[in-house]
């Protein structure tokens, strides 16, 4: 028993001491990389800033030259470089990465079976914009809803036929994972100036999607422009009747940004949406009709502020409503003139109001 | 009889020895569990995604609630620090909770506040509201109300705020530039499920602050600050990344954390019935969202920078105060301990707190008396004794020194060498004799709960521009 007693102690202590031992020489050891590398960096990000401005910098031999730690800091510098930089530097940054053999190596990293390495070759391929085929995505990134994002942003930032349409659908691609805020931001980069794609694809395939994913869509929607005829938008319709608050609501935010239809905005039930039991979907309503702006909406605002029975969705309204340059109605009512005070008197420093961040 | 003596101190020995292997066990358990979660959490933080979430119209609003009670000495720091954060998106709300000094009168002057002079147009549950100061140059509310607390002034914030999101942080803390951007990346990979994300709270004792900014990393000249530094590295980057990878996560410090707004009013907002605030909130939060697909995290990248105790009477009374509070959040939740319906916070993460937490510093603390005792008089034998401060010091020895391991391997915030070095010292001192100094308050702090003491404690600030 005591010899068993002896070995755990000298387990223990030895243990011990082994984590302070390798604790501290990784210290030292970390210690002399982080120097090497502060040292390295002082000299190759001016260096390759000094490079940008050249016809031909030769930079297949000057990294060549470089240490290893060298070429870690310079792969470093440039990934952050591309993040920030646009035009002709840009373009040196790339052929840099070219001739390094980075875009190889990148599109090499689609095939690796680990998703790290997937998601890093579609990083780097994304940062220096070099387009993949649409087969060899779909072949490689539909599995994860992270290399599926990523794949839509690398359509997003390439050159590509049908880079919306594409990667709408890859975003898209289950129905049932709801995307990140950089999925949402891709979904929203790609349809922004036309927004057929997703219009298109939540109108045939959003009856079937999780409810999150769809309310995910509306929002986009309702950033995004779109020049289609009032048909394609008939579907969000009856969304305004789902049981879902959040889908209602997120429906009157797509329809404010596409609301410039006279057709479309004669065919929504304003009366409806503000006696909505729900405070959310009241306050997107209000959104609504501040971005509609002419003299009917206002009217509809006032109305909104004189009646809301909900103190934030009534100081959403009259926030709204001040915003936009109309007055505010005269009532009689305390807790509405308590609002309509407020709005007034809190007018020098108005704050956001934030709808549809789900 | 001595033979009878002799079994009764061998078993009682057995006993604490058990007791301190299950407790110092827990924590390597927990540990292990960090470093798998901490290997997804660097592969999340090396894959920046190629966007700009500032550009990105679906960044969350996010409201940095600050409450603030006789806070004249650093508030203006503090304000100026939040004001300066990387985050495109954001207001700062300071509560200003009845304080007797000049917290308000600094903030009215230093940024040209005015009273916005109305009454506020809805409920806020917190005690009376005597004016809204807002900013016209900065994103600032300051809301100025009779003391009640500082739950009670997080409510006034929480309630006030339209912003989605809100960042409760102290008013003595700095808040590194990035952080709110790194806090709030739990919510922008999972907007749906996300409801509260913490980050880390490290000690800023030694280090040096210019303008509200920590510009130089270092340690104290006080043991005291440089043993709290080892206790929050061992708390932080092990027990809470452990914890949250086990989805167990119960306290996310009111020094730092980050919650969804909706669900907070949802749940009351914070009880201003108990002492500790932060983990009964996460505790009903967790009640709340137990049948749902909804996600409580810890992050460490983020970091906010606090200044701890240098004086042991201070600690002492701070020390007292957790416990305490702890105490009160696990009686007034205690039907959900070992109840399956809650998950792994019923079934690993409250029993844990419970018999690790709560129960383990009692239990260690008869042990330390005990068990050399009863060696001294002859009752145990030289192994025994040996393997008992193998368990008790050179395990919790261990423990902290995998912390350590942790921040050089990960997070780097000290770099220097010979930091780390001390830092492995004060690892040692950390169990010998800062644990049985803890052990002891712990003991005071759990009489006066039996006796229904209950108070807060004054809770000097030196400041930082010191």
């Amino acid at each position: 028993m005591n010899g068993l007693l002896w070995a755990i102690f000298v387990v223990i202590a030895a243990l011990t001491v082994l984590v302070g031992v390798l604790t501290l020489s990784l210290s030292v050891f970390l210690f002399w990389v982080d120097n090497r590398r502060t040292a390295a960096r002082k000299e190759i990000a001016p260096a390759i800033l000094a490079r940008l401005d050249q016809g031909d910098p030769e930079w297949d031999d000057w990294y060549r030259e470089l240490s290893p730690i060298e070429r870690f800091v310079a792969r470093e510098v440039v990934a952050s470089y591309l993040r920030r930089v646009r035009g002709r530097e840009r373009a040196q940054l790339v052929r840099f990465a070219e001739d390094i053999g980075l875009v190889d190596h990148a599109r090499s990293l689609l095939a690796n079976p680990l998703l790290f390495n997937r998601l890093r070759g579609l990083v780097w391929l994304s940062l220096l914009e070099r387009p993949v085929s649409i087969e060899r995505l779909r072949a490689t990134s539909t599995s994860h809803p992270e290399t599926r994002a990523a794949a839509a942003r690398l359509l997003a930032v390439s050159d590509v036929p049908e880079a919306s349409q594409n990667g709408t659908a890859l975003l898209c691609w289950s129905g049932e994972d709801r995307l990140s805020t950089f999925g949402l931001d891709t979904l929203y980069q790609l349809n922004n100036t036309d927004a057929t794609p997703l219009l298109t694809l939540t109108a045939t395939d959003g009856v079937w999607w999780d409810e999150g994913l769809l309310v995910q869509a509306l929002v986009t929607l309702g950033y995004c422009q779109s020049t289609q005829e009032l048909v394609q938008f008939e579907w969000l319709l009856p969304l305004l009747k789902h049981d879902s608050p959040r889908v209602r609501a997120a429906t009157l935010i797509a329809l404010g940004q596409h609301g410039w239809r006279w057709e479309l905005r004669d065919r929504i039930d304003i009366e409806q949406a503000l006696t909505d039991p729900e405070p959310q979907v009241r306050t997107a309503a209000y959104d609504l009709l501040s971005r509609w702006g002419d003299s009917k909406s206002i009217d509809w605002l006032q109305y909104g502020v004189a009646s809301d029975p909900d103190e934030r969705s009534r100081l959403a309204a009259a926030r709204l409503l001040d915003r936009s340059g109309a007055s505010l109605p005269e009532v009689a009512n305390e807790d509405v003139v308590q609002t309509i005070d407020w709005v007034r008197a809190e007018h020098a420093a108005p704050r956001r109001v934030t709808t549809g961040w789900t | 009889m001595d033979v009878a003596i002799e079994a009764i101190a061998w078993l009682i020995s057995w006993f604490f020895l058990a007791y301190f292997a299950l407790v110092n066990g827990s924590y390597l358990f927990v540990h292990l569990v960090s470093i798998v979660t901490l290997q997804r959490g660097v592969r999340d933080w090396l894959l920046e995604p190629v966007y700009q979430p500032y550009n990105s119209p679906f960044l969350p609003g996010i409201a940095i609630i600050v409450p603030a009670y006789n806070e004249a000495v650093t508030i203006v720091d503090t304000v100026q620090s939040l004001l300066n954060l990387e985050y495109s998106n954001h207001e700062i709300v300071v509560v200003n909770d009845g304080s007797r000094d000049e917290t308000l009168e600094r903030l009215v002057s230093t940024f040209d506040l005015e009273p916005v002079g109305e009454d506020v147009p809805f409920d806020l549950p917190c005690e009376t509201v005597h004016e809204v100061y807002q900013s016209s140059r900065v994103d600032l509310v300051v809301i100025d109300k009779d003391n009640g607390g500082k739950a009670d002034a997080l409510n006034a914030g929480v309630f006030f705020t339209d912003q989605p999101l809100f960042c409760a942080i102290d008013a003595d803390s700095i808040i590194e530039r990035n952080a709110l951007l790194e806090v709030v990346q739990p919510f922008l990979r999972n907007p749906e499920q996300m409801i509260a994300s913490g980050g880390a709270v490290r000690v800023a004792n030694g280090c040096s602050i210019t303008r509200g900014e920590i510009t130089d990393i270092g340690l104290s000249r006080s043991h005291l600050a440089n043993l709290q530094t080892v206790e929050y590295l061992r708390a932080f980057l092990s027990g809470r990344i452990g914890l949250s990878g086990l989805g167990s996560l119960l306290i996310i410090s009111g020094a730092f954390g980050l919650f969804r707004t909706s669900t907070v009013r949802e749940v009351g907002g914070y009880s201003t019935e108990t002492i500790t605030e932060d983990m009964e909130l996460i505790v009903r939060l967790q009640k709340h969202i137990s049948d749902e697909k909804h996600r409580i995290t810890f992050v460490p990248y983020p970091v906010v920078w606090t200044e701890v105790p240098e004086r042991r009477a201070v600690l002492a009374r701070q020390r007292g105060r957790w416990f305490k509070g702890m105490l009160e959040t696990l009686w007034v939740h205690r039907r959900m301990i070992g109840n399956p319906k809650y998950g792994m916070v019923g079934l690993f993460a409250l029993p844990f707190f419970l018999f690790v937490e709560a129960l383990g510093p009692l239990i260690e603390g008869l042990g330390y008396i005990i068990v050399p005792a009863a060696f001294l008089l002859g009752y145990l034998n030289v192994p025994f004794f040996v393997v008992f401060l193998g368990v008790a010091v050179g395990v919790g020895t261990l423990l902290s020194w995998l912390s350590v391991l942790n921040e050089v391997v990960s997070f780097r915030r000290y770099r220097n060498p010979r930091d780390i070095a001390l830092l492995l010292l004060y690892g040692l001192l950390e169990h010998v004799p800062f644990r049985q100094w803890k052990s002891f308050v712990t003991w005071v702090a759990f009489v006066q709960y039996l006796r229904g003491e209950t108070s807060w404690g004054e809770m000097s600030r030196l400041g930082f521009d010191r």
